[in-house]
This record gives structure tokens, sequence and C-alpha cells, in this order.
């Protein structure tokens, strides 16, 4: 019910407000063009999708997609810092692959060529097993890991340098040895556990929730306990002080006018402060946490130097 | 699941789709698909993806058979082109090409198109049945895949290269491992940074599959159409009695059909392989268990009926996974999985036992849409056929703009543009030597595969050994000799026959120094031992691949060198080369024009400019100012009804010069 209360007291202020925001703020008089730098149909893309009827309702204006997939989001992200802050221009991203892109020769820009409008999902990382397995609790995992430094275990991650690689790399810091194998995808991971072909895999939790009945779960890399997850231990509770998560993004080119970004941000908390908007991402296994462009900023600061070390570390350490 | 249970909820959703929204979603659907899936560059994921928002305002139902629908049409529409104009639309309907040309060259081209229909729809119903009686068995053993069997399967499809060709088995092997070389630009896939880019940014984006396939296929053939003086790409005899022939043909073989729709649904079924892959495998099998391999290629029912039913078929194979897992077996599959996901529907076991009602709907509209298919592709194959009688110069102007736009809409990037023109240049090259552009395909579509799977393998086997994981696993074991079968058998029949013939006459001769195929042959091996050299200054696994794939390239450079070198010379048939290259120059146009024009300005300028040629030029017709005209309307109107379905249906943005 906690939980509950402050959406529905937010979806009646919204009800309330007049549906276009306050009179004399900025509104587009034409469609905004969004860049979206995956393929069609994926989760990226649906995060944008799943909000153009509201997005239309907000801003009176009709959301004009433009796909440019291609080297895990980099290009779409090289493009846009180059198309005019007018307002007219903004992308859905995920952090902190688009943060890892500038650090591994993937993309020419860096995280100073966007104004960030805010995050609207958090996609956390979960360790998982198959049912069968033996390792079915963190400790298991560990003792086992720690017991067999020449025949490491086999640790899928989903994306190279993504949320799951990242926990995973956090963790062999911290002393757990394993044998980090990058899958392409989360389906393909998923597939190699439960076919026991890896012994476990780093995943995210959108993607595994629809298999959970056949999987373990270890535990999960966000600070507090998981909502969806009952019973699942973090890994900092355990001693493992290991956070990752994907966050959907909103991003501009940077040099948006003040006005501008303050009514996108205003109208994107309130595109995912309704209900139904919820409900509907929640369905799409993308749960909305909203949070503003000046939080992601923090986020973003936050990460820069950590992120420098990862790849410093996975470059190093990588086919050993 | 009790089995009446099961039956009673198949009967019921049975009873959903006779709503007349649900059969209305159904033809539309099944309609969006076969275009989709017939035009060269825009494949069944792109289809999908770009039909998908349409079904987010309608009930989870109608949303699911209509997602279903176009699902089904664009898997079966690639034959179309793949038959009539040796295009597949979709890298499914490859191995299409080899007998569907065939059968149209010799003018039995509604045959062809009525067998593959039938076929397709065939195979869709047996992959439907299998997904609804065994998914779960399947999709075990499907997880029973690890990649090292996902290795040695795609080299078992790669060895369909050997039979390709026969007689030449060296050059189809060179085209596909070209086609190998082709797909390690970009992205290495174990450690994700980029390589082969040469500092060109527009390269870390990899070399798309799809526009390689248009450029393979569509522009290329385009290129190669013009050698000839006929007015026409094939004639068109129509026979009254075309579809109750393909239709006994396709009675005929039910049998091998059957089979090889179950091979096709269970490899679709296992995450990552798919229709292209499904299609090459079983094309090979139904060859090589024939008891006349040779007839195989010449247009042989059986050619077009087999690769389409496994491809079909594969459309329930990939939902397996999905609906016993919660894991897409393919990239429409996944697609699909959003679909599913933002109607609020979690596809996996959970799917089954929640929302049965949906579900059952869904699997059963799988079954119904294929009947759905035979209706609406009856009618547009009638449509369709007519393409044959249409001049070759004005067919060939559209589908190399077609393959602009397709191209470009992938990724809206004009350097795909680029991509498609260079190396459909590049492929005309290859054909040319007698290197077919088939081969260097099925490289580019196995490639990513097979670095994938052996990267994976490669890493996996840190915490065993190599070999043990690689080679001595039970499922190597067993794909290995298949592969072993599959290479030697061919060239040993090869040997058999033609023994006496070529193999005596090795004369090498210094006057073949300066032919063509030889010097193409060169320019290969050299590209090869470049990209050794390239690939020996990639660290860690990034480099294992392209090293053995250029190595292959040198090699077998080599091999076919020497080849050459002992050929007699053949007289050549005369060719009109400049008409290839003007239309070339024409295409490469496009792309210049593209930035100061916009996009379909340019377009229409190159259409006009190409058909004017063709009218006035290589026709010969009087320069009358009625002919002009004819050419500028003809253009006006290929380039709106393009503009109609690209940028309204499909709301593809295109850069802006000039003017649109």
């Amino acid at each position: 019910m906690a939980r509950i209360f402050p959406s529905a007291l937010l979806a009646v202020v919204s009800l309330l407000l007049p549906p276009s925001g306050l009179a004399g703020e900025w509104n587009p008089d034409k469609s905004v063009k969004i860049v979206v730098p995956f393929n069609p149909g994926g989760g990226t893309d649906q995060q944008a999708r799943l909000v153009e009827k509201e997005f239309m309702e907000e801003f009176g204006q009709p959301l004009s997609f433009v796909y440019k997939p291609g080297a895990d989001g980099a290009v779409g992200a090289t493009e846009l810092k180059d198309y005019p802050a007018d307002g007219y221009n903004i992308a859905v991203h995920t952090f902190p692959l688009i943060m890892m892109n500038t650090l591994t020769g993937k993309g020419r820009y860096s995280m100073d060529d966007f104004d960030y409008l805010g995050i609207s999902s958090l996609d956390v990382a979960v360790l998982v097993t198959r049912r069968e397995s033996p390792l079915d609790t963190l400790e298991k995992f560990v003792e086992t890991a720690r017991s067999r430094p020449d025949r490491k275990l086999t640790v899928g991650v989903v994306e190279v340098l993504g949320p799951s690689h990242i926990a995973a790399l956090k963790l062999q810091r911290l002393g757990v040895p394993m044998n980090i194998i990058p899958m392409a995808g989360g389906a393909k991971g998923i597939a190699a556990v439960l076919g026991g072909h890896l012994d476990a895999l780093m995943s995210v939790k959108g993607a595994s929730l629809n298999t959970v009945s056949k999987l373990n779960v270890l535990a999960v890399a966000s600070s507090g306990a998981d909502p969806d997850l009952s019973g699942v231990p973090t890994f900092t509770e355990r001693g493992f002080p290991v956070e990752a998560a994907a966050a959907r993004i909103w991003i501009a080119p940077r040099g948006l006018p003040d006005d501008v970004k303050a009514r996108y941000e205003e109208g994107f908390r309130r595109i995912y402060g309704k209900d139904d908007v919820k409900s509907r991402l929640a369905g799409a296994g993308q749960p909305v946490t909203f949070e503003s462009g000046q939080e992601l900023g923090r986020m973003v600061e936050a990460f820069e130097q950590e992120a420098g070390e990862l790849v410093e570390y996975y470059t190093a350490t990588k086919g050993r | 699941m009790e089995l009446s249970t099961m039956f009673s909820a198949l009967a019921a959703g049975s009873l959903n789709l006779l709503d007349p929204v649900n059969l209305l979603v159904m033809f539309v659907g099944v309609a969006i698909g076969i275009v989709g899936g017939m035009l060269p560059g825009i494949s069944v994921v792109t289809t999908l993806a770009l039909f998908m928002p349409f079904t987010f305002s309608m009930p989870a139902t109608t949303a699911l058979i209509a997602l279903g629908a176009v699902f089904c049409g664009a898997t079966y529409g690639g034959a179309n082109a793949a038959i009539l104009i040796n295009t597949p639309g979709q890298p499914g309907s490859i191995a299409t090409t080899f007998d569907g040309y065939a059968m149209t060259q010799q003018g039995r081209a509604e045959e062809g198109l009525y067998t593959a229909l039938l076929a397709s729809a065939f195979g869709g119903v047996v992959g439907a049945l299998l997904l609804l009686l065994f998914f779960e068995p399947l999709s075990g053993i499907a997880l029973k895949f690890g990649s090292e069997a996902f290795f040695w399967m795609a080299i078992f499809g790669l060895t369909t290269l050997a039979a390709m060709s026969p007689g030449n088995v060296m050059k189809s092997l060179l085209g596909g491992c070209i086609g190998l070389g082709l797909s390690t630009v970009g992205l290495d896939p174990a450690d994700g940074f980029p390589r082969f880019t040469f500092d060109c940014y527009d390269l870390v984006q990899g070399l798309d599959m799809v526009v390689l396939m248009t450029s393979l296929f569509s522009f290329s053939q385009m290129l190669f159409l013009l050698e000839s003086g006929d007015g026409y790409i094939a004639d068109l005899v129509r026979r009254p009695k075309a579809f109750l022939t393909a239709l006994k043909g396709v009675w005929a073989c039910r049998k091998l059909l059957t089979l090889m729709s179950c091979l096709g649904c269970f490899i679709g079924g296992l995450p990552g392989a798919g229709g292209s892959v499904a299609s090459i495998i079983t094309y090979n099998e139904a060859r090589r268990w024939d008891r006349n391999p040779d007839r195989w290629g010449t247009g042989v029912i059986e050619g077009v009926a087999v690769p389409e039913a496994a491809n079909n078929a594969c459309v329930g194979g990939s939902l397996v996974p999905l609906m016993a897992l919660g894991i897409p077996g393919s990239a429409s599959a996944a697609i699909l999985m959003g679909g599913l996901l933002s109607q609020g529907l979690t596809p996996g076991p959970q799917l089954l036992e929640n929302n049965a009602d949906v579900a059952y709907t869904f699997i059963s509209s799988l079954i119904f849409v294929n009947i759905v298919m035979v209706l609406v592709g009856w009618v547009l194959v009638k449509v369709c056929s007519r393409i044959l009688d249409v001049p070759k110069l004005v067919i060939i102007p559209t589908v190399i703009t077609l393959s602009i736009l397709g191209a470009y809409s992938l990724r809206n990037s004009m350097f795909d543009v680029l991509v498609l023109l260079l190396t459909g240049g590049g492929a005309y090259l290859c054909l040319k030597a007698r290197i077919s552009p088939a081969s260097i395909a099925l490289g580019v579509v196995l490639g990513p595969i097979i670095e994938e799977a052996l990267s994976t393998t490669i890493m996996r086997s840190y915490s065993s050994s190599l070999p043990e994981l690689l080679v001595f696993s039970p499922m190597s074991l067993l794909f290995i000799t298949l592969s072993a079968v599959s290479l030697l058998v061919p060239v040993y029949l090869a040997r058999r026959k033609g023994g006496a013939g070529s193999g005596g006459s090795w004369k090498p001769s210094a006057r073949n120094v300066l032919r063509y195929d030889f010097l193409a042959a060169l320019v290969c091996t050299l590209a090869g031992m470049f990209f050794i050299g390239e690939s020996l200054e990639l660290t860690g696994v990034a480099g294992i691949f392209p090293l053995v794939v250029f190595s292959c390239v040198a090699a077998l450079g080599l091999i076919v060198l020497a080849q050459e070198l002992g050929k007699r010379a053949v007289k050549a048939d005369r060719v009109n080369y400049v008409n290839v290259v003007l239309y070339f120059a024409f295409a490469m146009l496009t792309w210049f024009l593209v930035e100061p024009l916009g996009f379909y300005t340019a377009l229409f300028v190159c259409m006009v400019i190409m058909l004017c040629y063709g009218t006035f030029a290589v026709r010969r017709h009087a320069l009358t100012a009625g002919n002009a005209a004819r050419c500028l309307l003809l253009g006006a109107g290929i380039t709106f009804a393009e503009y109609a379905c690209f940028a309204w249906l499909l709301h593809v943005p295109t850069p802006v010069g000039l003017w649109i």
C-alpha cells in the first residue's frame, strides 16, 4: 500500500493539472525526432514506443522515430550529438552502456555532449543458476569459485560491458575468481545456463523474470531488496558490495535551452507518473523508476572514475 | 498439460479466430507480411518491427494474431522475389533461388511461385503443429545445444558450399570464405571492440547482413541482367493448370516435405539459428539423399518446396523456446516477445497456465493463418508474375532504387547505401570470375553464428580443455561426422565422374596469367594475405576467427590460381559491358545526389536517367517528345509508389535536400 499511495497521489495531481502544462511554457510545434540507437522491438525501443501515445497527449506533438542501431548504441549517440539542440531532437538510451562506449573506442562522443532529461526505468543485474544446479545460494557459489581457481566457474554475462558484465567484474575484483564469458544477448545467456553449458549467468532482472521458475536467483545487485524477487538477498548484504543496473535514459544534444529542458523533465515526470503507463511498463518487464536529469547527471559523475577502472581491469584480465 | 484440456483450449482458441475482426486482421497481416518479405532490403524482422506499433492499440488476442500473420507472410514472401528475379527478399529464401529462378528461366515461373506458396503453407502448418504438440520436449533438446554444437552446426551448413556449384568446389569455398571475411568487420563478438575499421567510423557498425544480402543478390543481379540484349527477364508461359501442377508436385513429395519441415522446425527452435540456416541445411540434405542429386539446381519442384517448407516451419520452431522457456528463438521471435510483453503477457511456462486462452488462440491462429496465406498468396502470385511482362529496362531501375531505399531504411544510414553499391559492384565482379554471390551470401549469413559460437566455446574452454569441448563432446562428434560426409561426398562424386576429363589436361599456360578469372583470384589471394597481417595484430579471442578465415581465403585463392593457370581458354560470350558500367555509375550518382537534392528527388532523377538511357540508347527507340514524356511519367509514378510505401506506410525518415 505504501508503494501505491504516492503514485496514486501523483496520478491524481497530474489529472488536476492542465494537460499541456502552464501557459507561456515551451512546447513543440512540430513532431519531435527521437533517435533509437538500437534495433526496433528491443527493450530500449519499447521504452519509447510504450509512451508514444502519452507523449502526444503531453506535448501535443507526435514522436518521429529514427532508428540508428549499430555498435551497441554507439552509432546512434554519435549521431545525436551533432543534431541541433533545439528541443526537436531527443534520444532514448541505456546507461552505463552509453558511457562504456566512450571508453572502448566504439563511440565518437563524450558524456559532455548530452543534456540529461531523466531516467525512466532501472534494470538491476542478478546472478542466476539453473534449478538443478548445486550452486543454489551465493555462499555456495563463492565457496565453489574460490575452491577451484584452476578450473574456474564459467559465468556468462549478457552484454559486453553492460550492467551484468560490470556486476561480474566487480564481484571478481572482490576476490571471487570466475571465467567471465560474454554471451550475445540475454536469450542466448539464459538458454546456455538452462542447458548446463554455463555454471551461472549474470543477467538482468528484466531478461530473467520470464524464466524465473526454472532458475535459482542467487543475489541481486541493487542497494535494497527487490520487490519482484522476494527472499533474494542483495550482494551487499552478503558482504560483496556489488551494485549494477541498466538505466533507460532520455537525453538530448548538449546546449538545450533551460525552459525546454525543464519542460521535458516535467513532461516525462508526468508521463511516467501515470498509472496505466506504470502498469504497462511493469507488464513489459521494465518497471518505472523515474529520476530527474540532475539525478542522472549525478549518476554519470559518480560512475565516471569507476567505469574507467573497470574497463582497465577488464582489458587487463580478459582472456585469462 | 492434459491432452483433453489442451484440445478444449484449442477448440476455444479456434472459435476466437472466427471473430470478423480477427479474420480481417489475419488477411491484412498476411498481405503486409508477404509484400514486406518480398521487397529487397526489408527482412522479416524489419517488417515485424515496423508493423508492431499498429498492434499497441489492439486487444491482446488480435494483436498477437496480427503479428503471427505478418511473421508467416513475411517468411514466405521472400520466395516470390527469389523465384522471379533471382533476388531473395530475405535471407531465408537464398536456397529457393537455386531451383526457383531456374524454373522462371524455363518459363515455369507460375508453377514455381505456386509451389513455394503451397510448400510454405505446408511447412508452416507442420511447424505450428509441432509447436502445439511437442514444445516441451523440443525445447529440452534445443537446450542441449551448447556453443560447440552451434559452431559445428553452422560449419555443417557451410558445407553446402561444396555441393553448390559442381565442378568448381574450390571457387564456391573461396566465395564462402570471402563472405565469412565480410562478416568480421565491425565489433568482434568476444570483447566488443572495433576491428578492421581502418579508422572509418561508419565501419564500426559493421556490414549489415541484410544490406549485403541485397547487394549480393538484388544489385549484382540487376547488373548481370543488363548483359544480355533480351527485352524481358524471362518468358512467362501462362499455363492454365499451373496451380494444379504445383499442387500435384507438392503432394507427390509430401513425405520429404514433412521430414524436412520437422528438421526446419527443429533448427528454428535453436536460439540463434533460423530460417536461413534451416533452408540451406534442408536443401542440401534433401539434395544429398536424392537418387539423382545432379537434377537439383535445374528447376526441380523439390528444390523450391523443401527450403520454403523448412523456412516456414521455422516460424513455429522459433516460438518453441519462447513458449516453453520465455527465450526468443530468433530476432523475429524477440519482436513477437516484445509484442506479448507490451500486452502485459509474460511469455514462458507461465503463459500457458495463466493466459491459456490467449496462448492457444495464438497457436491455432498460426495453423489457420497458413490457409489464409494460400488465399492471399494466390492472388499476389497472379499480380507478381506480371513482373515478367514488364520490360527488363523498367524493372532494373525499379529494383535498384528499391534496394537503395531498403538498404537505407534498415539503419537510416547513407553509409549502408554506399556499402550496398560498392559490394554490389564487387559481387558482380566475383560473379564474372565464376564465384557465385550465393556462396558469399552463405558465408555472410553463417559467419556471425560461427564466430560467436567459436569465441564462446574458446572462452568456456579456459575452465576445461578446448579439444574436449570442441572436438570430443558427443554433439561435436555428431556434427563433425555429418560435415565431413557432406564435404567429401560431392568432391568424390565429381572426381569419379569428371576425373578423366579435367584431371589429365592440366597444362599451365603463361597466357592464362592475363585472363580475368586469374586476376580476380589473384586479388582475392592478396586481399586474404593482407588481412592475415591485420588479424595478427588483434589481441585475444577476437583475432582467431579472422585469422583462420583469411588464411583460408589466401590458401583457396592459391589453389584457384593454380587451377586457372592450367585451364584451357574458353571463348567468352560477347557481353555489353558499357551498359553494366553505366548503370552502376547511375546508381552511384544517386548516392551523390541525395545530399544536395533530397532522397526521393535523387531517386527520381536517377530513375529517369536510367529509363531514358534504356529507352533511347539501349532499345534505340525514336527520340520523340512522347517517348521522353513516357519515361518521365513512369519514373514519377514508380518513385511516387516507393514514396507512398516507405514514407507513409513505413514512416521511414529520409534525408532532405532541395526537396524531399
